[in-house]
C-alpha cells in the first residue's frame, strides 16, 4: 500500500464514521421524504452553453445543504428536465413538476424568454419562484406576484464600460449587438447612460440572431471612427465580431463585449486576441459576499472548473429560498413569498433585494478584463483585482 | 370491417378523452394535451400542401408566426378578444398565401422546400425590424388562465383538420391534387388547372398554422421572433407527418400521437442522446416503411383480409 | 463616396463569397450526380470545424495541417451515409426524391445529436490566422483569403477532374443521363458513392477552414446547409463556375446591403436573392434547364 491509497482509505473510513454520526444525530432526516425543488434547464438547443453553468449552481447548493443535514431536517432533491431552449416545452415541464411530481418548491429556468413563459405557471399555482437567469426587467412590468428577479438588471451591465470610457476621456462610442430580447434591453439603455456621462453615440445598429457575417458592421464601425466599441454580444457573435474588427483593422481605445467574454473559455476560443477585451460579470471570486470563498472552493472541488456568474446567481437563489424556509420554519408558500418580496438577504451575489414589482435592485455588475489569458475584475475600484489596461492594444498581425 | 369499426371506436374514445382532459384540473395534463393537439393539427395543415399536393415545405412556420403576432398585437395594442385576432390572423394568412403560393409554387422539389425555409428566415428578420411587433423585445400578454381556452381552440382546429382532410381525401379536389403529385405534366394535359389546384392547397395549408399560432401566443403569454419562428417546431411537425404517412387521412394523427409521446419520453430519459436516437429513428422508419406507419398498417390489414 | 471604401467592400464581399462557395461546392457535387439535396451537409461542416478546434487547442495542429485528415474523414462519413442509408431506398420509387430528402433530414438530426454527445453544446473556434494583410488603406483578412483561395482551387480541380479523367466523364454522364450512362457500362451505384465521398470531403475542408472565421456549436449546421443551398440554386445545379458566381453575388450583396442599408437586411440577402433569381430563372444563373 502506498501513501496515497492509505490516505484514501483513511479518508473513506473517516467519511463513513462521520456519516454514521450524522445519521444517528438526525434520525428524523431519513424517515421524512425529501423536499423536492423543481426547475428546467436548457441542456440542448441555443442556450445550452450558459445554462450548464446555471445548473451547476443549483446542484452545488443542494449537495452542500444535504451534507449539512438538509432543510427542516429533511433532505433536498433537485428535479430538473431539459427544456431544449424551447419555452413551450418548459411550460409543459413546469406543469409536470407542479402537478405530477408534486414538487414543494420551484426555481427559475435559464433565459428571459423561457422565464417569461413559465412565470404564468408559478402565478397560476401560487408558487413563489426566484428566477436567477432573467436580467431583462420587461417580464416584471406586467404585474407578477409570485416571481422575483434573481439576477442583476440588464441596464447595469454597461455601467462599468461607460464609467471607464468617461474616466479615460473616450468620447465617441459605437454600439452594436444581437437583436434579441436581452442584448436589446441593454443596448436601449446605453444612449441615456452615455448622455449622463457626457459621451456621444456615433454608431448604433444591431445585427440579427444567427447573422451570416460581421464584416459589414465592422466596416461601418470603422467609418464612424469611435474611441470605444460596445458590442452587446453572446459567445459566438463576440468571436465573430472580434475577428471581423481585427481583420478590418478597426482600432478602438476601448473594446467591450457584454457577456460573451464573461465565459471562462472565451480565452481558449479567441486566443491572444482576447487580451484587452472588457466584459461584464455579476459575480467574482474576490467579492466579499456571504460564503463566497466557500462557494468558489466547493464549486472547484465538485466540478473541477471555475464557476461563472450564472452559477453564482443560481446558487444565490437557493440561498434566499433556504433563508425564507429557515425563517418561517415551514414550506408555506405565502410566507415564503412574503419573505422574498420584503427581506434583504446576503448571498454570494451581494444583497438580495427586490422592489414592489419583483425587480432586483440589490445586485450589481462588475467589469472584467482579459489580461494575459485570464480574467480580472477591473471595475469598480473597490473590487479591483488589477488596473484596467488601456488603451486596447494594437492588433498583432 | 371489424378493423374499421374498432378504429372508429378508438377514435371516438380518444376524442372524448381529449375533450374532457381539462376537467381533471391538472395543468400538466392540459399542457401535454395542448402540445399533442398542436402538433397533430400542424401536421394536418402541412399534409395538405406536402402530402396531398406533393410540395415538401419547410416554411409553414411563417404563417404560424404571423398568426401568433396577430394575437399578440391585437390583444395588447387594440384590446380585441384574442380569438377574434386569431381568426383575423387566419384570414390575413389566407389572403397572403394566394400571391405567395402563386410565386413559390413555381419552384419544385428541394427548391420549394428550402425556398420556404428561406422565406421563414426572412419573415423572422422582418418581424425584428417592424416596430409594431415590439421587435426582438417581444410582446407580453396578460397572464391568466389562458391554457384551457388555447387548448380547446387548438383541439377544434385539429378536428377541423381531420374533417377537411377526410373530405379532400374523397372529393374531386383531392383526386386532382394526387394526380398532380404523381405527374404534374400529365395531369395538366388532362385538363387539370395545375396552378389553381396547387395554390388552393397552399392557401388551405397556410390557414392551419396561422390559427394555431394565434392560440400558441395566448398559451405562452409571450411572443418573441426567435421562439415563434421556430425551426424546431417546423421540423418536428414534418417528422411527425412523415412517420405517420404523408398524403394519408390518418397519418398526421398517428404520427403526431406517437411522436409527441416518444419525443417527450426520449428527452426526459436520455437528455444527452435523445436527438441522436430521434434521428436514427427517422432514418430506420423511413427505410423500413418508406410511406409511413399508416399505409404500412393498412397494407398489412388488407393482406390479412381484415380491412 | 471614396473609391477605396468601395474597393474594400468589394474585397470583403468577394472573400465572403469564397466562404459561401466553400460551403456550397460539396453540396453541388452530390446534387449534380444524385439529385439529392443533402440536408446533413452543414452538419458535416460543423462536425469538422469542432474537431479542428479540438485538434488545435489540445494538440496544436492547425486546420491547414489537419486538412488532409479532415478530408479523408469527411469522405468516409459521406461514403457511410450513402452505403448504409441512402442506397437502401428503392431507386425507382415514385416518392424517391422526397424520401431521400427526408432521409438526409434524419441523418442531420442524428449528426446534431452525435456532435452534442462528443463536443457538448459549447461554441468552439480556432484562433489561427485571425489577422489581415494591410495593403495601403485596404485590409485583407488572412483566414478569409485562404478560404477564398481554397474554394477556387477546389472548383478548378473539380472542373479538371470532370472534364479530363475517366472517372470524371463517368460522373458527368451519370449526372446528365442515368439510363444512358448505365447503358454505356457506368456503375451508377459507384458514381453515387463517389459523389457522396467527394462532396463530403469538400464539406470537411470547408469546416476546417471556417473554424478560423466563426465560432460554431452543434446547432450551427442548418445555417450552413441553407447558405450552401442558396448559392447552389442561384448559380445553377451541377455548374461549378455557377457556384462561384452565385457565391460572389451573395457575398457582395451581404457586404454592400449590410453597409449602405442595414445589417439585418444584409443578412436576409442570401434568401431573398435566391428566391428572386429562381422565380425568374428556375435553372439558376449558369445552370442547364432541369425539368
Amino acid at each position: 500500500m502506498n501513501v496515497t491509497s492509505r490516505l484514501t482509505a483513511l479518508a473513506v473510513c473517516g467519511g463513513l464514521l462521520a456519516g454514521v454520526a450524522a445519521g444517528s444525530g438526525r434520525a428524523g432526516a431519513a424517515d421524512q421524504p425529501p423536499i423536492v425543488i423543481g426547475t428546467t434547464i436548457s441542456q440542448t438547443g441555443s442556450y445550452a452553453e450558459d445554462a450548464k453553468y446555471a445548473l451547476q449552481g443549483y446542484q452545488l447548493w443542494v449537495n452542500q445543504q444535504n451534507a449539512k443535514g438538509g432543510l427542516l431536517g429533511r433532505k433536498i432533491e433537485l428535479k430538473y428536465y431539459d427544456d431544449a431552449s424551447d419555452p413551450a416545452t418548459a411550460v409543459t415541464q413546469y406543469q409536470k413538476l407542479v402537478q405530477q411530481d408534486k414538487v414543494a418548491l420551484l426555481v427559475g429556468p435559464y433565459s428571459s424568454a423561457i422565464t417569461a413563459a413559465v412565470a404564468n405557471v408559478a402565478e397560476q399555482n401560487k408558487m413563489p419562484m426566484i428566477s436567477p437567469e432573467v436580467s431583462s426587467v420587461a417580464p416584471f412590468k406586467r404585474g407578477l406576484k409570485w416571481v422575483f428577479q434573481g439576477q442583476a438588471q440588464s441596464t447595469r451591465y454597461v455601467a462599468g464600460a461607460i464609467d471607464i470610457a468617461k474616466q479615460n476621456g473616450y468620447k465617441k462610442i459605437a454600439v452594436t449587438g444581437e437583436d434579441t430580447a436581452f442584448p436589446r434591453s441593454i443596448a436601449q439603455a446605453i444612449p441615456d447612460l452615455a448622455k449622463e456621462a457626457g459621451l456621444e453615440i456615433v454608431f448604433n445598429e444591431l445585427y440579427p440572431h444567427n447573422a451570416s457575417d460581421y464584416t459589414a458592421i465592422a466596416q461601418k464601425i470603422k467609418q464612424a471612427n469611435p474611441d470605444a466599441v460596445f458590442g452587446i454580444s453572446y459567445f459566438p457573435d463576440s468571436i465573430g465580431l472580434l475577428r471581423a474588427l481585427k481583420q478590418a483593422n478597426v482600432t478602438p481605445k476601448e473594446l467591450f463585449f457584454a457577456v460573451g467574454p464573461t465565459e471562462p473559455n472565451f480565452g481558449k476560443e479567441a486566443g491572444k486576441d482576447a487580451d484587452g477585451v472588457l466584459s461584464t460579470t455579476n459575480w467574482s471570486a474576490n467579492l466579499k459576499t456571504a460564503d463566497n470563498g466557500d462557494f468558489t472552493k466547493a464549486f472547484q472541488a465538485m466540478f473541477k472548473s471555475n464557476p461563472d456568474y450564472h452559477s453564482a446567481a443560481n446558487y444565490a437563489a437557493l440561498q434566499v429560498l433556504a433563508a425564507a424556509i429557515n425563517k418561517n420554519k415551514s414550506l408555506d408558500a405565502d410566507k415564503i413569498r412574503e419573505f422574498m418580496a420584503t427581506t434583504k438577504v446576503p448571498t454570494v451575489m451581494g444583497t438580495y433585494e427586490v422592489d414592489s414589482s419583483g425587480i432586483q435592485v440589490g445586485y450589481n455588475s462588475l467589469t472584467l478584463q482579459w489580461q494575459g489569458g485570464s480574467q480580472y475584475v477591473v471595475w469598480p475600484a473597490s473590487y479591483q483585482q488589477k488596473k484596467p489596461q488601456l488603451p486596447f492594444p494594437a492588433w498583432t498581425r | 370491417m371489424i378493423a374499421k369499426r374498432a378504429g372508429y371506436a378508438v377514435l371516438a374514445l380518444l376524442f372524448v378523452v381529449l375533450l374532457l382532459a381539462p376537467l381533471s384540473g391538472n395543468g400538466y395534463i392540459v399542457s401535454l394535451c395542448y402540445i399533442t393537439a398542436l402538433f397533430v393539427a400542424l401536421a394536418y395543415g402541412w399534409n395538405l400542401i406536402s402530402g396531398y399536393a406533393g410540395y415538401l415545405s419547410f416554411g409553414q412556420i411563417t404563417f404560424f408566426g404571423i398568426g401568433a403576432y396577430a394575437v399578440a398585437i391585437g390583444v395588447t395594442r387594440f384590446h380585441l378578444p384574442w380569438y377574434l385576432c386569431a381568426a383575423l390572423g387566419g384570414v390575413a394568412c389566407a389572403a397572403l398565401a394566394v400571391p405567395m403560393g402563386w410565386l413559390m409554387l413555381r419552384l419544385r422539389g428541394p427548391f420549394f422546400a428550402l425556398g420556404m425555409l428561406g422565406l421563414a428566415q426572412t419573415a423572422r428578420i422582418l418581424t425584428n425590424l417592424t416596430p409594431i411587433s415590439g421587435g426582438s423585445e417581444g410582446i407580453y400578454l396578460p397572464p391568466g388562465a389562458n391554457a384551457i381556452a388555447a387548448y380547446y381552440w387548438t383541439l377544434a382546429i385539429m378536428v377541423g383538420g381531420v374533417v377537411l382532410t377526410a373530405a379532400i381525401d374523397r372529393n374531386a379536389f383531392g383526386l386532382r391534387l394526387r394526380a398532380l403529385r404523381e405527374d404534374e405534366r400529365a395531369a395538366g394535359t388532362l385538363g387539370v388547372d395545375t396552378t389553381r389546384s396547387n395554390v388552393q392547397a397552399f392557401v388551405l395549408s397556410a390557414i392551419f398554422p396561422a390559427l394555431l399560432g394565434g392560440g400558441y401566443a395566448w398559451y405562452l403569454t409571450y411572443v418573441e421572433p426567435n421562439s415563434i419562428y421556430s425551426t424546431e417546431i417546423e421540423l418536428q411537425t414534418v417528422a411527425m407527418a412523415i412517420l405517420g404517412g404523408m398524403g394519408t387521412l390518418w397519418g398526421p394523427l398517428v404520427g403526431g400521437l406517437i411522436m409527441s409521446q416518444v419525443s417527450e419520453s426520449l428527452s426526459t430519459r436520455f437528455p444527452q442522446t435523445h436527438l441522436m436516437i430521434f434521428g436514427a429513428l427517422i432514418v430506420v422508419l423511413l427505410i423500413a416503411l418508406p410511406r409511413g406507419i399508416v399505409p404500412a398498417v393498412a397494407a398489412f390489414l388488407k393482406k390479412r383480409g381484415i380491412a | 463616396m471614396r473609391p477605396e471604401l468601395v474597393l474594400q467592400l468589394t474585397i470583403d464581399g468577394l472573400l465572403l463569397g469564397g466562404v459561401f462557395a466553400l460551403a456550397a461546392l460539396g453540396l453541388n457535387v452530390i446534387f449534380g450526380v444524385t439529385r439529392i439535396v443533402n440536408l446533413a451537409h452543414g452538419n458535416i461542416v460543423v462536425l469538422t470545424a469542432l474537431s479542428a478546434a479540438i485538434a488545435f487547442q489540445r494538440f496544436g495542429i492547425t486546420p491547414i495541417e489537419g486538412l488532409p485528415v479532415a478530408m479523408v474523414g469527411g469522405a468516409l462519413l459521406g461514403v457511410i451515409i450513402d452505403r448504409l442509408i441512402l442506397r437502401r431506398l428503392p431507386e425507382d420509387a415514385p416518392t424517391a426524391e422526397t424520401t431521400s430528402l427526408l432521409l438526409t433530414f434524419g441523418v442531420s438530426y442524428f449528426l446534431v445529436g452525435l456532435s452534442l454527445a462528443i463536443f457538448t453544446g459549447d461554441f468552439r473556434s480556432v484562433a489561427y490566422l485571425t489577422g489581415s494583410w494591410l495593403v495601403g488603406p485596404l485590409s485583407i483578412g488572412k483566414s478569409r483569403f485562404l478560404a477564398f483561395a481554397v474554394a477556387i482551387v477546389i472548383a478548378a480541380m473539380l472542373g479538371v477532374l470532370l472534364r479530363s479523367t475517366k472517372i470524371g466523364r463517368a460522373l458527368r454522364a451519370a449526372s446528365q443521363n442515368l439510363d444512358g450512362a448505365r447503358a454505356c457500362g457506368v456503375s451508377i451505384d459507384r458514381m453515387r458513392t463517389l459523389s457522396f465521398g467527394l462532396g463530403s470531403a469538400i464539406a470537411a475542408a470547408a469546416g476546417a477552414l471556417l473554424s478560423m472565421i466563426y465560432a460554431v456549436n452543434p446547432d450551427s449546421g442548418s445555417q450552413f446547409t441553407l447558405i450552401a443551398f442558396s448559392v447552389v440554386a442561384l448559380g445553377g445545379l451541377g455548374s461549378y463556375a455557377g457556384a462561384l458566381l452565385g457565391s460572389a453575388i451573395l457575398g457582395l450583396a451581404v457586404s454592400f446591403v449590410g453597409f449602405f442599408g442595414n445589417t439585418q437586411l444584409g443578412a436576409m440577402m442570401p434568401y431573398v436573392v435566391f428566391i428572386l433569381v429562381l422565380l425568374f430563372r428556375p435553372s439558376g444563373l449558369l445552370g442547364k434547364s432541369v425539368a
